[in-house]
């Protein structure tokens, strides 16, 4: 046997393929010649590493809850049987019902908020008080209410109660205008939940303006609390990490962690660990 | 909805396929439970962000569900369904990019958090090994994703992505070479590995 037919049959071994007489000679091969071995035993190393470290994640929902979502798309899809044309005849279904939904929407959103926007910060109907305006990007974010228990499409200029729950799914940067000024701009992957004079941030970032506020304004992370009222700062959680970092362009920040109390000024970013790390707080 | 005795846990791919073709919605639940696992694991890999993993699956399984029509339930259900998962993460990860590309364009004055969070955790070999497989090709990285995470056959491979067994071989192969070559120095070897200088014939 050759090298570069030792080396064939090594990938074919790698690939689970059962080498029968071949197989006896690879080894033959290899017993003789070194670089062969030790490139199959590199090879094999690195299937091993491969092997034990491309490991399933496991599903952070059960299926349950897509389940439900199919069973609704599946009511209203209507699967004809196979080779017949109606296939695609559900999005213009789908389009037509938009098209009713956006001419409602025209009609009465106008008079829900017939002018202005300040008209209804911090003083909304009902037992929520609005906190927060979206004034961009209003079609990418989604918003939960839990006090009707219903989520929906943010629209054009709508006002955020307390306690209810952001997420951006769009392409669109999100900008909300907050209560007694101020203004917050939303990674396309942010998750908030807003509540009065604070936000928390539950994923991807936000850069706060907080510039002119008469009050504080505070944003709650698992990692820590960071509090101003005059600064215009960064809060991010990256992905694939369990740290908040906080960048601070001009005013001055506080943050409150692991029952320390910090503070950040111009030019000046942190690291805040989760509890569980050994060093809390660390410079960036 | 009203369906005939049917045992999920019993039932092959292949009945519950021919049954979920026949309008039984229970049956394609069965068949989603079935396969929920691989499907979320391989999506999760592909777009590396759980939300959005999750995001494709579920449009997969509607996917899935209209294409029920031109399912052949001569193949086997597994590599059809992944290959569907497969072209929704693509077509997912093509708007990610887009909007990824946007947010840095219109993030620039924070580039420097970028470089400030890049050295957290490189220690672990998983990640070691997650960062070299981003950088190979999505053509050679879907075979190797498949073969070591789904532990799907050449075979399966091929079926999932259209591709012949020979082109699934050559793949491997080559994205073996690669993830060789990008983990270079960055895994402890055992004393096997090591070059032997000489030999050959």
């Amino acid at each position: 046997m050759r090298c570069s037919e030792a080396q064939e049959f090594t990938q074919r071994l790698l690939d689970g393929e059962d080498l029968g007489h071949d197989g006896v000679r690879l080894g033959v091969h290899l017993a003789r010649c070194p670089r062969c071995a030790a490139e199959h035993g590199a090879l094999k190393d690195l299937d091993g590493v491969l092997r034990r470290s491309l490991r399933p994640h496991p599903a952070p929902v059960p299926l349950a809850s897509l389940a439900l979502d199919l069973g609704g798309a599946a009511g209203s899809l209507r699967r004809p049987a196979a080779g017949t044309g109606g296939r695609r005849s559900w999005p213009l279904a789908l389009c037509a019902a938009g098209l009713v939904a956006a001419t409602a929407m025209l009609i009465v959103v106008p008079r829900l908020w017939p002018s202005g926007t300040q008209r209804w910060l911090g003083s909304a109907p009902g037992h929520t008080t609005a906190v927060a305006e979206v004034s961009a990007g209003w079609d990418s974010l989604h918003v939960f209410e839990p006090h009707t228990n219903v989520s929906h499409v943010a629209t054009a200029a709508e006002a955020l109660p307390s306690d209810s729950m952001a997420w951006a799914m769009g392409l669109e940067p999100v900008v909300l205008s907050i209560a007694s000024t101020g203004r917050l701009r939303l990674s396309a992957d942010a998750v908030i939940s807003l509540g009065a004079d604070e936000i928390t941030l539950h994923k991807g970032w936000v850069r706060a303006d907080l510039s002119g506020r008469t009050r504080p304004f505070t944003i709650r992370t698992h990692a820590g609390v960071i509090t101003s009222r005059d600064a215009l700062l960064r809060v991010e959680l990256p992905v694939r990490a369990q740290r908040v970092e906080v960048f601070v362009r001009s005013g001055t920040v506080q943050i409150r962690t692991h029952g320390k109390e910090l503070q950040l000024g111009p030019g000046e970013s942190i690291a805040l660990e989760p509890a569980a790390s050994g060093a809390p707080v660390r410079a960036l | 909805m009203a369906q005939s005795a049917l045992c999920p846990t019993t039932a092959t791919d292949l009945e519950l396929a021919a049954r979920s073709q026949a309008g039984q919605q229970a049956a394609f639940e069965a068949l989603l439970a079935r396969h929920y696992d691989s499907m979320y694991g391989l999506a999760r890999y592909l777009l590396e962000n759980p939300e959005d993993a999750l995001d494709a699956v579920q449009e997969a399984c509607v996917r899935a569900y209209e294409s029920l029509g031109r399912y052949d339930p001569a193949r086997p259900f597994g590599p059809w369904l992944r290959g569907i998962v497969v072209h929704v993460c693509r077509d997912l990860g093509r708007r990610l990019r887009r909007r990824s590309v946007r947010a840095a364009q219109e993030e620039q004055p924070d580039q420097p958090l970028e470089h400030a969070r890049s050295v957290a955790g490189t220690e672990l070999v998983q990640q070691v090994v997650r960062e070299a497989l981003r950088t190979v090709p999505e053509s050679y990285r879907l075979p190797l994703v498949l073969f070591y995470l789904q532990e799907a056959s050449v075979r399966e491979i091929g079926e999932t992505l259209g591709l012949r067994a020979g082109t699934v071989r050559v793949r491997l192969h080559r994205a073996r070479e690669m993830m060789r070559k990008r983990l270079d120095g960055q895994l402890p070897r055992g004393p096997e590995a090591a070059p032997v200088p000489g030999g050959g014939e």
